[in-house]
């Protein structure tokens, strides 16, 4: 976990171009350890964007940032240590697997030490109501199962920092409320999350942060 | 831990993941060491045209040649191509933006991505010379750990020209198609299914240069001439040189791929 006094996120005038359209400007946010950030834009708004250039793969034109105390340009390798990243991609899993043999590689990527992983995969199977289906194949699942899976995969080696876009989509409301309580878990254990939505609606009254994506910059904005 | 704890958990890991997917995909396998027997039964039959010329003294010393000749040409292809075919499949399939967020090593990457592929082509040689013996593969003074060792030697050298093939998908989608291009043309001139001497002149200045040419001489003389230490060594530290420049440079291309994919936000396009 961060240390303390160290913010989870501390983004200064990041700003990110696509062939002349600019998609974030200036944009700055800070995030405490322990608490969730919901960024709020509308389709296109560059919430994406915003979570890829903190989870590393993407480079801001401008700015910069700390996560979890490290410098995003200068110490991304040590970044990548400290976030659990859940991209929207239900193809960012290996599909002839099963959703326990995808954790098992991804354990291993995370860092968790060979003993520790199924035990690990397990735990957080069952807070996501994945038991039944951690050995069938991904193929055969559906969006808010493999959405689960996702989200499982950041969750994995207790990373500082969550960085998930669009946690809810695709999810029944047991799946909604199931998620709800593994990030809320992981902010207890000292972590942060930073969450991107097109909608709020199933995150309000969580006692999250909300910050508005508006042409390219971040708006603070009360619930 | 430890650098090279972190480096076997990870490549580990990927050779768990990809004998999972190859698993389910039997019929691959079994079709694979049907084309071993097809190919390795048809230059049978070649060589008996080939026999007592000013190149080979028997029809079973060209057989000899041949069948060295395609095992090492498979750990090359396996180790250079199947770099770039992974890191394609993973870019194809949504998986390369999301491994690009570990924190894992360019070299467990690149390792972990042609694990497999190179553990399949070794046994798969050994499957052809099993195959090979009752054809007419004799006549051999092998020495069987320095032939494993010069076949390790030969992955760990394509695979750093696989870094580079990789790099190429990685910065601009494409790059399977030319390392095996690349594949192709080593194989051609570097005497693998026939001498470099019937090469014109020049095409033996080119073949000097193809990586796969010193791994040739080293497998032959490793499972023709076992006892020659003194000349075995030399042409194994041989492949150690080629492999230490080839690596680093492999390296630095796929960082600067990566970096120039993390520039341009296209780690995710396919």
């Amino acid at each position: 976990m961060v240390e303390d006094g160290i913010k989870a996120i501390e983004a200064r005038n990041l700003s990110k171009s696509f062939k002349g359209r600019v998609v974030l400007r200036d944009a700055s946010l800070t995030l405490p350890t322990g608490e969730a950030l919901v960024l709020q834009g509308e389709n296109g708004a560059g919430k994406t964007t915003l979570l890829r250039i903190l989870s590393t793969v993407v480079r801001p034109d401008g700015g910069n940032a700390r996560v979890a105390g490290f410098d995003l340009r200068r110490e991304a390798p040590r970044v990548r240590t400290q976030i659990g990243v859940a991209f929207v991609n239900e193809r960012s899993v290996y599909w002839r697997l099963s959703p326990r043999e995808n954790l098992m590689l991804f354990a291993a990527t995370r860092g968790v030490a060979a003993g520790d992983r199924r035990t690990q995969i397990d735990s957080i199977a069952a807070e996501l109501g994945m038991t039944a289906f951690l050995d069938r194949r991904i193929g055969e699942l559906s969006t808010g199962q493999r959405q689960r899976i996702m989200l499982a995969r950041a969750g994995l080696g207790n990373p500082s920092v969550l960085l998930i876009d669009e946690p809810l989509r695709g999810l029944d409301e047991p799946g909604v409320e199931d998620t709800i309580a593994f990030i809320r878990r992981r902010l207890a254990d000292g972590a942060a999350a930073l969450i991107a939505a097109p909608t709020v609606t199933e995150l309000r009254g969580r006692d999250f942060g909300l910050i508005r994506l508006l042409d390219g910059c971040l708006v603070p904005t009360a619930w | 831990m430890s650098g090279i704890g972190s480096f076997v958990r990870i490549v580990g890991a990927f050779a768990r993941k990809d004998f999972r997917v190859l698993r389910s995909y039997r019929v691959g396998f079994i079709t694979g060491i049907l084309a071993t027997v097809y190919g390795l039964v048809s230059f049978r039959f070649v060589s008996h045209l080939v026999g007592d010329t000013k190149y080979f003294g028997s029809s079973s010393e060209y057989f000899r040649f041949v069948v060295i000749g395609v095992i090492v040409s498979g750990v090359m292809r396996a180790s250079m191509v199947s770099t770039a075919v992974s890191a394609r499949r993973d870019q194809v399939e949504g998986t390369l933006e999301i491994l690009a967020t570990q924190p894992i090593s360019l070299m467990a990457l690149g390792v972990g991505w042609a694990i497999v592929p190179i553990i399949e082509e070794l046994l798969a040689g050994l499957i052809t010379i099993a195959i090979a013996v009752p054809l007419g593969f004799n006549h051999i003074t092998p020495n069987w750990p320095a032939t494993v060792l010069v076949l390790i030697l030969t992955a760990i050298m394509f695979i750093a020209i696989g870094f580079a093939a990789a790099a190429l998908v990685l910065a601009i989608q494409q790059g399977t198609a030319a390392a095996g291009a690349a594949g192709a043309v080593m194989s051609l001139i570097s005497g693998a299914l026939f001498p470099i001497s019937v090469l014109p002149g020049w095409l033996r200045i080119v073949a000097d240069a193809s990586p796969l040419t010193y791994a040739l001489r080293a497998a032959r003389t490793a499972i023709e001439h076992g006892g020659d230490t003194s000349r075995l060594i030399g042409q194994m530290l041989t492949l150690v040189a080629i492999s230490a420049v080839l690596l680093p440079v492999g390296l630095l291309t796929m960082r600067l791929a990566f970096d120039y994919a993390r520039t341009r936000g296209t780690l995710a396009r396919f």
